[in-house]
């Protein structure tokens, strides 16, 4: 089968077979080029217009070498695969790697509320198991056994296939082919250099083990030798989340945009010929033809709210409560001043402790990362809390959240009460 | 926006369960508390070690950090240590799902990880394909089934956690 090449910043270049290519080419693929990765972080770092296009083939060059070394160190023959059978794998790996994004609203993450209560993922789904998409991948089916059903499998909750288990771990589980792409891509084009790691190390260092829990399930893992690599994807994430996907100011043009979008829009259409029509222009239109709304006003003219407050990056329970508390004082003693609240919860990418396992050094036993690592070990999760309002009452925001969250510190609560 | 259901029902299964819990069980005593009726809309799917919701996951990380439950690794290396919090008091449950808690614990509260993760499966599987075949295959299909996901597990094990789900009307 002919290959054909394509130019790319993160791998240098990506093949793809003729049927991939003919995939490629479909409207609903070539309509990724138009939903951008990180929706308005352009207007905060100017080089991130990439897109979702290059994002899914870059995903697949990633699930495909990660699957490639997996076979290198044993997994067909732990997995008792024939060759025919390491070979379809591949492909059903690739396709649905390829075809992950298929479903995404456009801005991404950022208008996902209006998909009638579904994830991309399902709408993705949806892409798969129709024309022009379904014929396509159907073409595998006599030399390798392949069907649309099987690439849905990847994204239906009720899958029991066990093979699809352990693919869908390649590019959706702990360290998967999706985040190793977008991390670095992310990173390359915003210029924020936090984001980078030697995924090559990372990916060379992956094997299959028997679950340490003794029951005998094969788990992807990581040799003794990739730890520092594992440490540095788990800091890249942390930096990357707090330097752009949780940034202030993305956050504030993602909310603008989500106001708009649920006055002028509703919801997106649930036929998937309609939603098709739908992408990063088709909404730019509709921001110009109604620039006199708030919402698309801010977003058009660069003058989103702004950040009056912050928490801490890592609370607790108690000072989360405290926030809850500040966001109905703040609604009823300040009425004349538009606030809105964003919560790291919120967003769509979430940063978290991992659980994968890494092979010692001497014994060759697994055990956690977090017994094996000191910087993991320390790292939290981010539970942040925001205000933003218009820059002309920032000051008056501010200076009342401040009041509000020093009077009502655990301490200084009891403290009055003693008094 | 936190959903308190979820995060109470999480507080009532790590308080009140007679044996010390690791994140497959709460994942798995999770599953079947939401089975058993409470909305806590965890969308769940086959992973490692069966039914694993990776909302509830996000979850934990959270209630971690805000120290509503306490995670820590533990001594082994293996597995997680998974208690409550300093913060953990407030969270009650109303009686109507405390009871529903109680039944999961009594059902299953003193289950090894390995039966929870096979009756988990089995409960998962026979979801998934109870309507798609007649009634008298089912049971044999799905041993097959979690058979084919979990190999390790021999047929008699898994017979065995169908029968105890059969006996407690689980399935």
């Amino acid at each position: 089968m002919q290959m054909k090449e394509v130019r790319d910043p993160v791998h240098g270049f990506i093949y793809l077979n003729e049927t991939e290519m003919k995939i490629v080419n479909t409207p609903v693929f070539q309509r990724l080029r138009y939903i951008r990765q990180l929706a308005f972080t352009h207007m905060v770092y100017p080089g991130a217009e990439h897109s979702r296009f290059a994002h899914s083939m870059g995903v697949m060059e990633f699930a495909t070498r990660m699957f490639d070394t997996l076979m290198m160190k044993d997994m067909a023959k732990k997995k008792n695969w024939s060759e025919a059978h390491v070979k379809r794998n591949r492909q059903l790996l690739r396709l649905a790697a390829l075809l992950h994004d298929t479903g995404h609203a456009p801005f991404s993450h950022a208008s996902e509320d209006l998909l009638h209560g579904v994830k991309h993922e399902e709408i993705s789904r949806r892409f798969i198991l129709s024309d022009p998409i379904r014929s396509l991948i159907n073409e595998f089916k006599k030399e390798l056994g392949i069907t649309a059903q099987d690439v849905a499998s990847f994204f239906s909750a009720k899958n029991i296939e066990p093979d699809i288990v352990l693919l869908k771990e390649i590019f959706a589980g702990e360290i998967d082919a999706d985040k190793l792409d977008y991390l670095y891509r992310d990173s390359l084009f915003t210029g924020v250099h936090y984001g980078r790691f030697d995924y090559q190390r990372l990916i060379q260092s992956l094997c299959l083990i028997e679950d340490p829990g003794g029951a005998g399930n094969l788990v992807i893992a990581i040799e003794h030798g990739g730890l520092h690599a594992l440490e540095a994807m788990v800091l890249a994430r942390y930096f990357m989340f707090t330097q752009v996907y949780f940034h202030k100011i993305r956050r504030a043009y993602d909310r603008h945009l989500l106001e708009f979008l649920k006055t002028y829009v509703g919801k997106y259409p649930s036929a998937l010929n309609e939603y098709m029509k739908w992408d990063d222009n088709v909404v730019f239109s509709l921001l110009r033809k109604n620039v006199k709304n708030d919402q698309a006003r801010r977003i058009l003219t660069r003058d989103p709210f702004v950040q009056a407050f912050t928490t801490p990056e890592h609370i607790d329970e108690e000072e989360r409560t405290r926030f809850s508390w500040l966001q109905e004082t703040l609604r009823r003693e300040l009425r004349n001043a538009k606030v809105f609240c964003d919560a790291a919860e919120g967003s769509p990418h979430k940063f978290e402790k991992i659980g994968t396992y890494v092979l010692s050094p001497s014994t060759g036993t697994p055990r956690l990362v977090q017994n094996e690592s000191g910087i993991i070990r320390s790292l939290r999760k981010i539970e942040q809390y925001r205000v933003f309002t218009p820059k002309e009452t920032k000051q008056e925001v501010h200076d009342f959240c401040t009041q509000f969250w020093k009077d009502h510190a655990a301490g200084a609560v009891s403290a009055a009460a003693v008094n | 926006m936190r959903n308190d259901l979820r995060v109470a029902v999480i507080v009532a299964l790590v308080r009140n369960a007679q044996t010390r819990l690791g994140k497959t069980q709460v994942q798995k005593l999770v599953y079947f508390a939401q089975d058993s009726g409470i909305p806590l809309n965890y969308e769940y799917e086959i992973y490692h070690y069966g039914p694993y919701s990776f909302e509830l996951s996000h979850d934990l990380g959270s209630l971690d950090s805000l120290g509503i439950v306490n995670v820590a690794s533990e001594p082994s290396g293996y597995g997680f240590d998974i208690s409550v919090g300093r913060f953990s008091e407030k969270f009650k449950l109303e009686t109507k799902y405390q009871k529903r808690v109680d039944k999961v614990l009594e059902q299953f509260g003193l289950n090894s990880a390995a039966q929870l993760e096979v009756k988990a499966t089995i409960h998962f599987v026979h979801s998934v394909i109870k309507s798609k075949i007649p009634a008298v295959k089912v049971k044999a299909e799905v041993v097959q089934k979690v058979l084919a996901l979990k190999p390790r597990y021999t047929e008699e094990f898994v017979r065995g956690c169908y029968a105890g789900l059969e006996e407690a009307h689980w399935i």
